[in-house]
């Protein structure tokens, strides 16, 4: 009989954590399963009320004479205030200062400043987004607050909202500059939000020969996300000066931008020493490559790294054709 | 005690102990990809509406092609095309090829979408099967049929490939219906890490049960029938656990064929997808990995749960075993091509751990699995092992199975909450206890049938059928 008295000692651990995982597995399903079904409660005791509200709601943003509608009797702030941040994505313009003015009215910033104190970060980074809405002093007082205490990730959601004109970005955007938790990726929607509402302030910053390489990153690739064509220059010039990642960055935002330089710093990035870089250049010459290129576009050809060499040499075989007499393909 | 064994017994014992030490590794793992994958969600930033996506991406997404092979499709092509024509997307453009279809879907595209015969661009940059013809819809710029001859799943996507000019192409199977939002989400990497992603997965879910209309899911529902709904619960196991685990370890080697985006030159640099086996997803991700490896290139093979892509699935045994026996056959051809990638130090994690995976969990399981349950329970009747030992094994077996498909769910429900309703829930959680008891069992004899059809050198991917969606 297979026994051992200590192997038993593992099997029986073996089955019996098992059981234990999916006893526990089971009692935490059931308990979601409670909370879905209070959910789908709460929803059939309010859906009548707060579609009711959605229309109306709509009809008076759409209509700049029109009043705004008084919350039915009964529905919880917390689903007033769902209901604003779904309008929130979808409206622009008056009726979005319209929508704003209802969420003031209704409670709905005193709910979200409530959420924006939370224990959860979560909660407080939902709190921090639906906030840009309304540009209130208290509002904008709380996300100031936030700036100053909480997670990198919840400040920046912040200063998110609040960067609503151009001083206001700037002013933020130098403040967040000189710290390092917004030189990463997940600092890009930041940057985007500054790049989009004050563009010139970050312009200005590629000039810095001391700005770090991480920051000149996020901000080339906001400003070419953003589509600011006047950056194009600036981002130019800094290829071949700041290493590898941010001359393949400066690249794809030129490259974003569709900017002739492209090609310029296409031609630069072809001789780097980084084999990515050359895969970068390389990628930019197969869509704009011009029988001009042939040289550049040879050079590649005979790259040591097969891929690039190859990839070169089909780029060549199609421009060879339209090349000027004389310019023998590799 | 162990007294002086008998021959019989020194069997017994070494194949008990191989089974329970197979199941603990395979077990093991799945709990490491389990908790990698809360701790992959928990660090996620919210996920956002659709709008907000948009504004945010649609100066920077770049244009992409989206490939459909479709092979005797004509009942769902219709619907899978209006879906992917309604996409949310700046600028992309669909190739469907037609690849030698035996019935009406040639007829059925050129119909319902008045495409029009073209002039054939035959330059392409990868070998394929020849082409029939080429149409262009009237009625949608952004259409593009190609008619070829018939050579399979990985020929058609080639002919594809040959069509496009888009940096970036997204792999569709015909019998999938992607969400409005689907190609916006999944291009997110590329856009945020365009240097190194290559490639993007998306989450697939199953379509049986909910309400389609004019190519777009309008009622998410569960399946009505008991092995659609048993899918349901294993493409959840497999998307929000496993998938999203392997992507975080940099060791994803599989980028669904229902619905992956791909760069391009990469992939025509590699050759294109491979012909020469039934698992042409798959093997085209290894080859991505060897490649990238090879070449020292600093790249990402990422997953991204939010997108949907819903795709029907078998509702019949005969088709499902079909289906499995196929995906087994392909996982072995994959595995057995790139099995030097186990061994040599450069192929890294993806070597290790991404085909040490495979070789494990495809490769190695399904047989001791089989052996298992044949020889495991006739050990203990026979007194060779004892009771605390063959509930360890039954606990392994199938108990494991239990806790890893709740979990799942879990973390679906915590995150995504893309399952309807509450009774829902409970319906799923039925299923991923049942899905234990007889259907886990019976897909490892397919596997085994795969297993089977692989060693005698079989190559062809069987009947498929495809049944309409469900109308909403």
């Amino acid at each position: 009989m297979f026994g051992l008295a200590s192997f038993d000692l593992v099997m029986r651990l073996i089955w019996q954590t098992t059981l234990a995982l999916v006893a526990i597995g089971l009692v935490l399903m059931s308990g979601l399963v409670l909370r879905r079904l209070l959910e789908e409660w709460w929803d059939a005791r309010h859906r009548p009320a707060r579609e009711a509200l959605r229309k109306s709601l709509l009809l008076s943003l759409n209509q700049s004479a029109a009043a705004p509608p008084a919350v039915p009797r009964g529905l919880p702030v917390a689903e007033t205030a769902r209901l604003v941040d779904e309008l929130a994505q979808i409206v622009r313009g008056d009726a979005r200062t319209r929508l704003a003015a209802f969420a003031v009215e209704a409670g709905i910033e005193r709910h979200w400043l409530q959420r924006l104190r939370s224990r959860l970060t979560a909660y407080r980074f939902d709190a921090a987004r639906c906030l840009a809405l309304l540009d209130t002093e208290r509002s904008r007082a709380a996300l100031a607050a936030c700036l100053e205490q909480g997670p990198p990730r919840l400040k920046l959601a912040a200063a998110e909202a609040l960067a609503q004109d151009a001083v206001q970005a700037a002013a933020l955007a130098a403040r967040f500059a000189a710290e390092p938790a917004a030189h990463g990726r997940h600092a890009n929607r930041f940057w985007h939000r500054i790049a989009t509402v004050a563009p010139d302030a970050l312009v200005g910053w590629l000039e810095d020969p001391n700005l770090p390489t991480a920051l000149a990153i996020r901000l080339v690739e906001a400003l070419g996300d953003a589509g600011h064509s006047a950056a194009a220059n600036r981002i130019e010039a800094l290829v071949g000066f700041h290493g590898d990642e941010l001359d393949r960055a400066a690249l794809a935002a030129l490259d974003r931008l569709k900017h002739p330089l492209v090609m310029r710093a296409a031609r630069s990035l072809a001789t780097a020493k980084e084999p990515d870089s050359r895969r970068a250049a390389l990628a930019v010459l197969a869509r704009r490559a011009r029988p001009r290129d042939i040289e550049i576009v040879q050079a590649l050809a005979g790259d040591p790294i097969s891929d690039i060499g190859e990839a070169a040499s089909a780029i060549l075989a199609r421009l060879a054709p339209r090349a000027a007499p004389g310019v023998e393909p590799a | 005690m162990i007294a002086e064994p008998a021959f019989f017994d020194f069997i017994a014992y070494t194949i008990a102990i191989l089974v329970i030490l197979v199941s603990m590794t395979q077990n093991l793992l799945y709990l490491v990809l389990l908790l990698i994958a809360v701790g992959v969600m928990a660090g996620r930033p919210q996920v956002r509406q659709s709008r907000a996506l948009w504004n945010g991406a649609v100066d920077a997404a770049p244009p992409v092609s989206v490939i459909v092979p479709a092979f005797n499709e004509a009942p769902t092509i219709a619907d899978s095309l209006r879906s992917l024509l309604a996409l949310e997307y700046p600028d992309f453009r669909v190739v469907v090829v037609n690849d030698g279809s035996t019935d009406t879907t040639l007829e059925v595209l050129i119909d319902a979408f008045a495409l029009e015969p073209a002039e054939i661009d035959r330059r392409s940059p990868l070998a394929h099967a020849p082409l029939r013809g080429l149409y262009r819809s009237s009625r949608h710029a952004n259409l593009v049929l190609v008619d070829k001859e018939n050579s399979g799943k990985a020929d058609a996507l080639n002919a594809g490939l040959g069509q496009v000019t888009t940096e970036l192409f997204c792999a569709v199977d015909a019998d999938s219906l992607l969400e409005a939002d689907g190609l916006l989400r999944v291009v997110q990497p590329f856009i945020e890490d365009p240097e190194r992603v290559v490639a993007v997965g998306g989450t697939v879910r199953v379509a049986n049960g909910c309400g389609v209309r004019a190519g777009r899911v309008r009622s998410v529902a569960l399946p009505k029938k008991l092995l659609p709904m048993l899918q349901t619960v294993e493409y959840l196991r497999a998307f929000m656990m496993a998938r999203l685990a392997w992507g975080r370890l940099g060791c994803l080697m599989i980028v669904s064929g229902a619905f992956g985006l791909f760069r391009r030159d990469v992939v025509i640099e590699l050759g294109g997808y491979s012909t020469k086996t039934v698992g042409e997803d798959l093997e085209l991700v290894i080859r991505l990995h060897r490649h990238a490896r090879e070449a020292g290139r600093d790249y990402r093979i990422d997953f991204v749960p939010e997108p949907v892509c819903w795709t029907q699935v078998p509702e019949t045994l005969g088709v499902l075993a079909r289906q499995r026996q196929r995906w087994q056959r392909g996982a072995l051809e994959s595995f057995f091509t790139h099995k030097d990638m186990l061994v040599k130090r450069r192929y890294g994690r993806a070597g290790r751990l991404g085909l040490g995976h495979i070789l494990l969990l495809d490769v190695v399981t399904p047989i001791i699995e089989v052996i298992g349950y044949i020889l495991l329970p006739f050990f203990w009747m026979a007194g060779t092992i004892n009771t605390e030992f063959f509930l360890a094994y039954l606990a392994m077996t199938f108990a494991f199975g239990v806790f890893i498909s709740v979990a799942s769910l879990i973390l679906e429900e915590f995150e995504r909450r893309r399952v309807p309703r509450a009774v829902d829930l409970v319906r799923l959680t039925v299923a991923a206890v049942v899905e234990n008891f007889g259907y886990r069992q019976l897909a490892n004899l397919w596997r085994i049938q795969g297993h089977w059809h692989y060693w005698r050198g079989a190559a062809h991917w069987g009947k498929q059928s495809r049944t309409e969606f469900a109308a909403a």
